[in-house]
Order: structure tokens, then C-alpha cells, then sequence
């Protein structure tokens, strides 16, 4: 049972991310759910599950748009990976831990994700698009993420009840 | 103090090779294959899956946005209204559901009356989805290839053009908006004649690239489409220019454009299925 607890949050947050999301944007900035969801993977279960939640994720992701198959898929396991390996070797506690890595990680999935379209001759990467796009969307995500993240990480563990969100950190 | 998991854990490092392999191998597939290669077909048959629960999540939100527009929409008179709300809901939320019948009313006689003007064949449809992802300009409408919907035919609104079927399945497609990145439109300038395209941007601006130095471009003029390429009719209004930038150094003026038609708040559409006699030469394009 607790081998496919990451199966079914990636599939919920593919739900969210269909139906919820386009409805919540900002100024046509939207979080991104699928990515979050990856990353929540990789803080509480390791950077293995996290590789194949961010590469899951990241196809889904690349199936719900128009652009080029295969790019969220590359973009989100190598950025699960490296936020997993950042909470490993990270010597602190404390709930803006997962906070900091969730800025951090949104923000470079999606400058990753609009360079590798870039690259690929897909999308210009352009400063507008940082400072219009993905930084916007990496603060939508830290948002998104303090509720998101507790109860998204407590659903992950369910092999090590919690009685509170402060151990989750 | 935690110690670090990292040296009793596995090569992770091997499993992150494997996967960007396989993503790389994919990406290259994606650019190799034809319009009914398997991932592209994947991905039809996922956006036809999921239609259904986009356009359940815009109906179920419809109450939250409704909410916002209100409270943005009267916040002048808060205080007044506080005091009617209690007294008057009932009558409230059936004025609420009037009014949204007669603004959508008037919405559809000024569709009519655009299409009957320039005699042209379109279809009718309801936006059910916004962009899920932040790098898409895509909307989700209730028209596919049942209703004779194809990829590639125009999109417009009574306001003028608003992009381009990109995919359809049976009971649904989705419009690339003229914003989009990936979108190009070949464009004139209404003033002077100059010819352009008309660029969406990353950040969901839009441009006309590639107007002649030698035009003279002033905030205002109106941008329409060229009829050029062959998918476009000629003369639909794109939007008009908002900003000229030229200097010694660019061999283009970098022109902004707003466009004509408010793109985030589409409910109907049209979707242009024939095109007019005398416009079968017209047209831009991606």
C-alpha cells in the first residue's frame, strides 16, 4: 500500500492542477502543483522516489501542454533530485526548511523548463520571463505550499503517524 | 543535528542518468514522429480524459470567481452594501443570475452581429478550460471534430482575433491564443499598410515583429490581420499598438500591442469553420 501513496498524489495533484488551477491564476500566473507534488515526494521519501515522482510529474505535465514531450519530464526528476540531496545534507529543522527548497526548486523548474524550451527552439528565455513568470510562480508555489505541504507530507508517511506538522520539517 | 542519509543510500546518481536518458529519448521521438505519432496521440487521448474535469473544475470555481469580481467590482460601497446584503440575498443572487443571463445575452447578439456582417461561417462554443500550465497561452472549448472543429481554423470573439485550434478530439479542442509564444500571426498596420507579424511572448505580451524601419509606427495605430499565409481572413482586428521602441542599433522597431480582445475572461467564442469568398487567400500562422 505505501508503494503507490506517491502514485495517488501525483494523480491527485494532476487533478488539481486540471481542474483547480487554471481558475486560481494571478495576473495569468498559476502554481504548479505537479512540481510541488514531486518535491514534497523527494523532501519526505528520498531523492530515488523523488527522481520518479519529478519524472512522472513532469510527463504529465508536458501532456497537459503543447510544447514538446519528454522537457517537464527531464526538468522535474533532475529538480526533485537536487531538492532531496539539499534536505539530506542540509544540517537545520524548522518549518522553513521545506519552505526555502520549495522557492528554490519551483524557481529552478521553471527557469529550467522555459531554458531546455529555449534550447530547443520552442520559446525565447527572455528576462521577462523570469521576473514575469517563474519568479511570480515560485511565490505562488511557496503560498500554495504552506497549506499543501503538511498535510501532503503527512499523507506520504502514513507508515509513521504524526500527531503534529511541526516533526514534518 | 541530522546526519546525512546520502552514503547508505543507492547510486541514485545511475537512476537520474536512466531517467533523463529516457526523457531525452522521448523529446527526440516528440520532434521525429508525424502529427499521429504515438506520444502525440498520448497526448490527445489524455487531454480528451481530462475535459471533462477541467470543465468541472471551471464550474465548481464559478461561485469562488463570481465572489471576487463582485467584491472587486463594488468595493467603493462596502459599507452600504453590508447592510443590504442581510436584508436582501435572496433578491441579490437572483439579480446575480439575471444579470449573468443578460450580459451573456448580449455577449451572443454581438457575436451574431459580427459574424452576420462579415458573412462568415463559424460555430459557436463555450470556453470550459484556462491554461493549466504557466508556459501555455491554451484555452479548452466544447467544440471538436463531432461538431466539425479541426486543427489550424481561426478563433475569434466579437472583439476580434483570438488564436487557432491546435488539437481537437470529439467534443472538445483547445485554441492557441495569439499571446502565446509559440503563436504568429502575419499582421498589418491599418495607417501605413506595413506588414508584420504579430508575436506572442513568454510572458503573455504581444508584439509586431519584423515592420520595416522606415514605417512610421505611433501609438494607437490599429493592427489587423494581413491576409497573408492562408489561415487567417484578412482584416480581423488583432489590437492596437501600445508602445514604439526604435533605436540606431535594431533592425526592427520593437513595437507592443494590446490586444483587442480581454484574453482571461473569454466565456463564448466562435469558431470560424468557412471562410469567406474573397478571403480564401488569406490568412498568418503559427
Amino acid at each position: 500500500m505505501t508503494r503507490i501513496i506517491p502514485y495517488l498524489t501525483m494523480l491527485g495533484a494532476l487533478l488539481v492542477q486540471v481542474a483547480l488551477v487554471p481558475n486560481v491564476a494571478v495576473g495569468g500566473v498559476t502554481p504548479n502543483v505537479l512540481l510541488l507534488a514531486a518535491v514534497t515526494i523527494a523532501l519526505v521519501k528520498g531523492s530515488r522516489a523523488g527522481i520518479v515522482a519529478g519524472f512522472v510529474g513532469g510527463l504529465l505535465f508536458d501532456l497537459l501542454g503543447s510544447g514538446p514531450i519528454g522537457v517537464g519530464a527531464m526538468v522535474f526528476c533532475v529538480v526533485a533530485f537536487v531538492a532531496a540531496s539539499l534536505k539530506e545534507n542540509t544540517f537545520a529543522d524548522g518549518w522553513l526548511v521545506p519552505l526555502v527548497i520549495v522557492f528554490l526548486a519551483s524557481l529552478v523548474g521553471e527557469i529550467g523548463y522555459m531554458t531546455v524550451l529555449a534550447v530547443l527552439g520552442q520559446g525565447a528565455g527572455t528576462l521577462g520571463g523570469i521576473l514575469g513568470r517563474a519568479l511570480p510562480a515560485g511565490l505562488y508555489n511557496v503560498v500554495v505550499a504552506v497549506v499543501f505541504y503538511p498535510w501532503v507530507a503527512r499523507f506520504l508517511r502514513r507508515d509513521k503517524p504524526m500527531t503534529t506538522f511541526r516533526r514534518l520539517a | 543535528m541530522r546526519i546525512s542519509q546520502h552514503e547508505r543510500k543507492g547510486p541514485d546518481g545511475w537512476i537520474l542518468a536512466v531517467f533523463l536518458v529516457i526523457a531525452f529519448v522521448l523529446i527526440t521521438v516528440y520532434f521525429r514522429e508525424g502529427p499521429t505519432g504515438p506520444l502525440r496521440t498520448t497526448r490527445k487521448g489524455v487531454q480528451a480524459v481530462l475535459a471533462p474535469v477541467g470543465r468541472g473544475g471551471y464550474a465548481l470555481t464559478t461561485p469562488l470567481r463570481s465572489v471576487g469580481s463582485w467584491v472587486g467590482d463594488l468595493s467603493t460601497s462596502r459599507a452600504d452594501l453590508d447592510a443590504l446584503r442581510a436584508q436582501n440575498e435572496e433578491m441579490r443572487q437572483r439579480l446575480v443570475a439575471l444579470e449573468e443571463a443578460r450580459q451573456e445575452n448580449e455577449r451572443l447578439r454581438e457575436l451574431v452581429g459580427f459574424v452576420e456582417t462579415r458573412e462568415l461561417e463559424v460555430l459557436g462554443a463555450h470556453v470550459i478550460g484556462r491554461p493549466a500550465t504557466l508556459w501555455e497561452g491554451l484555452i479548452t472549448i466544447d467544440r471538436g471534430t463531432a461538431e466539425g472543429v479541426e486543427a489550424g481554423m481561426p478563433v475569434l470573439s466579437a472583439s476580434g482575433l483570438i488564436g487557432q485550434i491546435v488539437d481537437a478530439t470529439q467534443h472538445s479542442s483547445r485554441v492557441r491564443l495569439i499571446t502565446d509564444q509559440r503563436s504568429g500571426v502575419a499582421a498589418i498596420l491599418q495607417s501605413t499598410r506595413a506588414e508584420g507579424i504579430a508575436k506572442g511572448s513568454i510572458d503573455g505580451g504581444l508584439s509586431l515583429e519584423f515592420v520595416s524601419r522606415e514605417t512610421t509606427v505611433t501609438v494607437g495605430d490599429v493592427v489587423l490581420t494581413s491576409g497573408m499565409g492562408g489561415v487567417y481572413p484578412k482584416g480581423l482586428l488583432i489590437g492596437e499598438v501600445a508602445d514604439v521602441q526604435l533605436s540606431d542599433a535594431d533592425l526592427f522597431p520593437h513595437i507592443k500591442v494590446r490586444p483587442s480582445v480581454a484574453l482571461a475572461g473569454l466565456e463564448e467564442v466562435v469558431v470560424l469553420v468557412g471562410m469567406p469568398a474573397d478571403d480564401t487567400a488569406a490568412g498568418g500562422g503559427e
